[in-house]
């Protein structure tokens, strides 16, 4: 018993050292959402920590102190990464996640525009690029004739 | 010989492109705070890249025309000046796509993207001043000076987001910050496509030189052609 006590007591300044990582998952409703893994890295150590959402879709995750990428799994669709949140020695930092389906649609279709807003530049430039090197050697073309004609 | 190296150019560029398309688009996952518009980034900061590198040389290009008023070294600076031109349209347009999903405004008169605009003005000017003067010493000399200017407001784009609270992102590649404002992987894909774009611009940049050596053979022509 008092090797317990001891033991205990030796263990309460270690557990004193541990910072703590909560919030919940959701989806767009505020619904929360079960056994999502949910991580959180170290940034400088890359040690990585993990637990699976509660049915409530809340989550706490104990972490030494250090800056931390806090991520979720979202299923079918990847990592879901916060970066830079610091980990303090007995306070709790909250970071929630909402999964939201809707604005994904409108976050992906702009991202093509992007894609193809880019490409269509390019694209145009090299049309223009070609139309006018064909311009120059056609007008290259038509004086060579006129001096090779002016010559016979 | 040139030929060759250029479709080989053309070929490693095509295959950076469509391997960075992959990796960007299927392998790397979404962001957190910015879902899947971040993948923009990997668009962006290349072109941005590639572009503000070309009127860097095209500088020392123009430099060296007005020291050894060497014409080659001007239509290197025209070309190089052009293709830029043409990436830094790229990154205005990709990157007030992204501030349409992330700022909910298409633009915002914000240090970093007003001396981006001013940049983008000076080099269409230097473009629009090329065409209407026709005597090439003076178009040279007068191109040189443009891109000078061009090129002092470009070093106000690049440190605008140090110098100024700026809506705009602040750094984030580690080679400025020392690391752990953007994600490895996501840095990554991004320098890879720098490495795409620089072969493209490469490319385009030998192709827009061939079109002033055509040029030049030309106006040599036309000489004869008086002359006759």
């Amino acid at each position: 018993m008092t090797q317990l006590t001891l033991l205990f007591l030796l263990a309460l300044p270690l557990a004193a050292q541990t910072a703590t990582v909560n919030g919940k998952v959701m989806d767009d409703t505020g619904a929360g959402l079960p056994d999502i893994r949910v991580s959180a890295t170290n940034q400088s150590t890359k040690v990585e920590r993990e637990i699976r959402s509660d049915p409530d879709g809340s989550y706490t995750l104990g972490v030494d102190p250090g800056m931390y990428a806090v991520a979720v799994d979202k299923p079918g669709r990847g990592v879901f990464a916060v970066r830079d949140i610091e980990a303090v020695v007995g306070q709790t930092r909250t970071v929630n996640f909402e999964l939201s389906a809707r604005t994904d649609n409108r976050n992906f279709r702009y991202m093509f525009y992007g894609f193809l807003a880019a490409w269509l530049v390019l694209v145009i430039y090299v049309i223009s690029l070609v139309s006018r090197e064909r311009a120059l050697r056609k007008q290259m073309d038509d004086l060579k004739r006129m001096v090779e004609s002016e010559r016979r | 010989m040139r030929e060759k190296l250029l479709y080989a150019v053309a070929l490693i560029a095509g295959i950076l492109l469509a391997r960075n398309l992959y990796v960007i688009l299927l392998k790397l996952p979404d962001e957190a705070r910015q879902d899947a518009i971040w993948r923009i980034f990997t668009f962006h900061l290349p072109a941005a890249i590639a572009s503000g590198s070309g009127f860097f040389l095209a500088l020392v290009f123009s430099g060296a025309y007005l020291a050894w008023r060497n014409l080659k070294w001007d239509a290197l600076a025209a070309s190089i000046t052009e293709v830029s031109f043409a990436l830094a349209i790229v990154t205005l347009v990709t990157g007030s796509i992204w501030a349409r999903i992330i700022w909910g405004v298409w633009w915002a008169w914000d240090p970093r993207l007003t001396s981006y605009f001013i940049c983008l003005l000076i080099y269409a000017g230097y473009l629009m001043l090329r065409r209407v003067i026709d005597e090439p010493t003076t178009r040279a000399r007068l191109s040189a000076v443009l891109s000078i200017f061009g090129f002092v407001d470009l070093i106000v784009v690049w440190k605008s987001i140090e110098w100024w609270k700026t809506l705009h992102p602040g750094p984030v590649l580690s080679i400025r910050t020392g690391g752990g404002r953007i994600d490895p992987n996501m840095e990554s894909a991004a320098w890879w496509n720098v490495l795409a774009f620089v072969m493209l611009a490469i490319l385009l940049v030998a192709m827009r030189m061939r079109q002033e050596e055509t040029r030049r053979e030309i106006d040599a022509l036309r000489r004869v052609v008086h002359t006759v």
